[in-house]
């Protein structure tokens, strides 16, 4: 009994420190999240006019003017960011969840993914550079990989219709049947789809190739796609290995075909999760200076053409507030304020709309 | 025996993947048309495994086999090209833990409705309000259909996954333990349903309850070790098995 006591005494002590020092730990961190917040505010206010979002910069040096063309472009990059990122994040997260649940290659690429999320951004920066940016003679490698990747896709969905007609219809038109007329149909389809892929490939080069050269926003755009992608892989994949088994073979006892599965059934599971992933990539990139450094670089004019270097919001920070006038510093500051409180509000609304989604 | 035959077990073996020994061996059965037949067994007795067959659930993991033959009005379901689709559009499951969709109450209902390409509003309605009817659940949600199904309580839900199962009219359904996530309540309400449903469907269900069992089946089979012991009317299973094995479970002398 009085052993007893004595064990619940020490334990109730464990349990107050324990207790004591993790609320002590979160206020730290939330001191300084917000002392930053604070002080961007209190910087980042003063500076704040409309001519910052409707007038382009002044001359060095000369007061006045704004930074429209950077806040343009910021959103230009994500955008094209997202639009490249997002959608496959996403299905290569379902591949690995789903359709490819449990192999090695999902094991691997999963694991690659972990690596990739940690890899420094100015790492990306480079890799983008060298492959979108510099150009290799006077062709441009990314170019030449862009072109093939697009011929690739291309022909492969050519190639899926043709096999359809071809095994579906014109087998059952001529009633063939042996085994030998199918592999030789295949064949036959299978060399077409290249060869059309290779036609692709040398009618594009020398129309889009030549298009990009030196600094451009598709490279940025690239450079923070890539630093997405990772990260929206990772989490669409956990969020769907949470969904239980029990729901998806509910669904295929009803007699559902595994890709109704996973678009009626498992993303709809797993939507807040995977829409907290992409908001959280957003944010993440929205932030990046490093990978821009080197690929959509800067422009001190309003332009929306992704193949010239354009303005983004970061990159400007980064040399306003390394540059010598007062000015400058200002509208930084201002500049801060805009895109800390922006990511602020995206990610409040975005958890606002998910939380009366579902609350039912 | 003057009823009819539904589906006809033969000389069935299946093996898990990677497993040398079968789960099941040499299951020979005859389910009858729209009775009640139930498996019972000690846990790992394979009557899960077996039911999992009826619809081939098993096919979803690579590397299970099946031996023998399951037949389906005649039709044997385990050859290479039969339509899973379609085999389990004829079969429906409804499992252990309720499993609602994401969805709302009628979306549920209607989603293998949905599957199957309808579209038109109206028939939709029609067939989830006939469903929950069925389901004794359209008292209790006529009112909310719209709001998500995570929020019926867990008899409900089962009784919601019940109604689904029974809006693509199904021939045959087929129950995992359906009750024994449930309150007593709830279990009466579902084992009532499952006596009133045998008027439309043929049913099998698995169960741990023996009770259940009696009170629900008209045929009970007897499993043990991946065999099937015996298999008669379910009064006689209860009050005069053939087999002392038989005997020693029902009379919970077991082990």
């Amino acid at each position: 009994m009085r052993y007893e006591e004595k064990y619940v005494k020490k334990r109730k002590i464990i349990s107050f420190i324990a207790l004591s020092l993790s609320t002590a730990a979160a206020f730290l961190g939330l001191f300084w999240l917000g002392f930053i917040l604070f002080d961007v505010l209190r910087h980042g206010i003063s500076g704040l006019s409309l001519e910052l979002f409707t007038e382009d910069p002044a001359p060095p040096g000369i007061p006045g003017g704004g930074l429209r063309n950077a806040f343009v472009g910021q959103l230009e990059i994500v955008f094209f960011a997202v639009i490249i990122g997002v959608p496959i994040g996403i299905l290569s997260g379902i591949f690995i969840a789903e359709y490819a649940r449990g192999t090695k290659f999902a094991r691997t690429v999963s694991i690659l993914s972990d690596i990739m999320v940690s890899v420094p951004s100015i790492v990306v920066g480079t890799f983008i550079y060298a492959i979108l940016v510099k150009p290799i003679g006077h062709i441009n490698l990314g170019g030449v990989l862009a072109v093939g990747f697009l011929s690739a896709m291309l022909s492969l969905v050519f190639g899926s219709i043709l096999n359809f007609f071809v095994t579906n219809i014109l087998l059952k038109l001529i009633k063939l049947s042996s085994e030998n007329a199918v592999r030789l149909l295949n064949l036959a389809t299978t060399t077409t789809t290249i060869l059309f892929g290779i036609f692709l490939f040398v009618y594009l080069l020398p129309k889009l190739v030549d298009k990009i050269q030196g600094f451009n926003g598709w490279a940025g755009a690239a450079a923070l796609a890539f630093i997405m992608i990772p990260v929206v892989l990772r989490t669409t994949e956990d969020m769907l290995s949470l969904v239980p088994w029990s729901l998806r073979e509910a669904a295929f006892a009803l007699g559902a075909s595994y890709y109704n599965v996973i678009k009626d059934i498992v993303i709809r599971a797993a939507m807040t999760g995977i829409f907290t992933g992409i908001i959280l990539a957003i944010s993440r990139v929205a932030g990046e200076t490093a990978p821009l450094l080197f690929t959509s670089f800067n422009n001190s004019y309003f332009t929306t053409n992704m193949n010239e270097p354009i303005s983004s919001l970061t990159v400007t920070i980064f040399v306003y507030a390394t540059g010598p006038y007062e000015d400058w510093h200002a509208k930084a500051w201002a500049a801060s304020f805009v895109i800390t409180f922006f990511i602020l509000f995206v990610t409040v609304v975005a958890r606002y709309i998910i939380h009366l989604k579902y609350k039912g | 025996m003057a009823d009819k035959e539904k589906i006809k077990v033969k000389n069935f073996y299946f093996w898990y993947a990677g497993s040398k020994d079968p789960a099941l061996k040499n299951i020979n059965i005859s389910v009858y048309e729209k009775k009640v037949t139930a498996l019972i067994g000690p846990s790992g007795c394979g009557k899960t495994t077996l039911l999992r067959s009826f619809n081939r659930m098993h096919d979803l993991y690579p590397g299970n086999r099946y031996k023998g033959e399951i037949l389906l009005d005649g039709e044997n379901i385990l050859k290479d090209d039969y339509d899973l689709i379609k085999l389990r559009s004829k079969v429906g499951m409804v499992f252990q833990k309720p499993t609602p969709f994401p969805m709302s109450i009628f979306d549920n209902v209607a989603y293998g409705l949905k599957l199957r390409g309808i579209k038109d509003r109206k028939i939709l309605e029609e067939r989830v309000e006939k469903a929950l009817k069925q389901a004794a659940l359209w008292e209790e949600v006529k009112d909310r259909l719209k709001s998500p199904a995570s929020g019926l309580s867990g008899g409900q839900q089962q009784r919601l996954v019940i109604a689904r199962a029974l809006a693509v009219e199904p021939e045959v359904l087929l129950f995992d333990e359906p009750t024994s996530a449930l309150d007593p309540i709830s279990t009466s309400k579902i084992e009532e349903l499952v006596v009133s449903l045998k008027k439309s469907v043929t049913i099998i269900i698995v169960t741990h309850n023996m009770q259940q069992a009696a009170r629900v089946s008209d045929y009970t089979a007897f499993m043990y070790l991946g065999e099937l012991i015996e298999f008669d009317k379910t009064d006689i299973i209860f009050t005069a098995p053939k087999e002392k094995l038989t005997e020693d479970y029902v009379s919970g002398r077991f082990g």
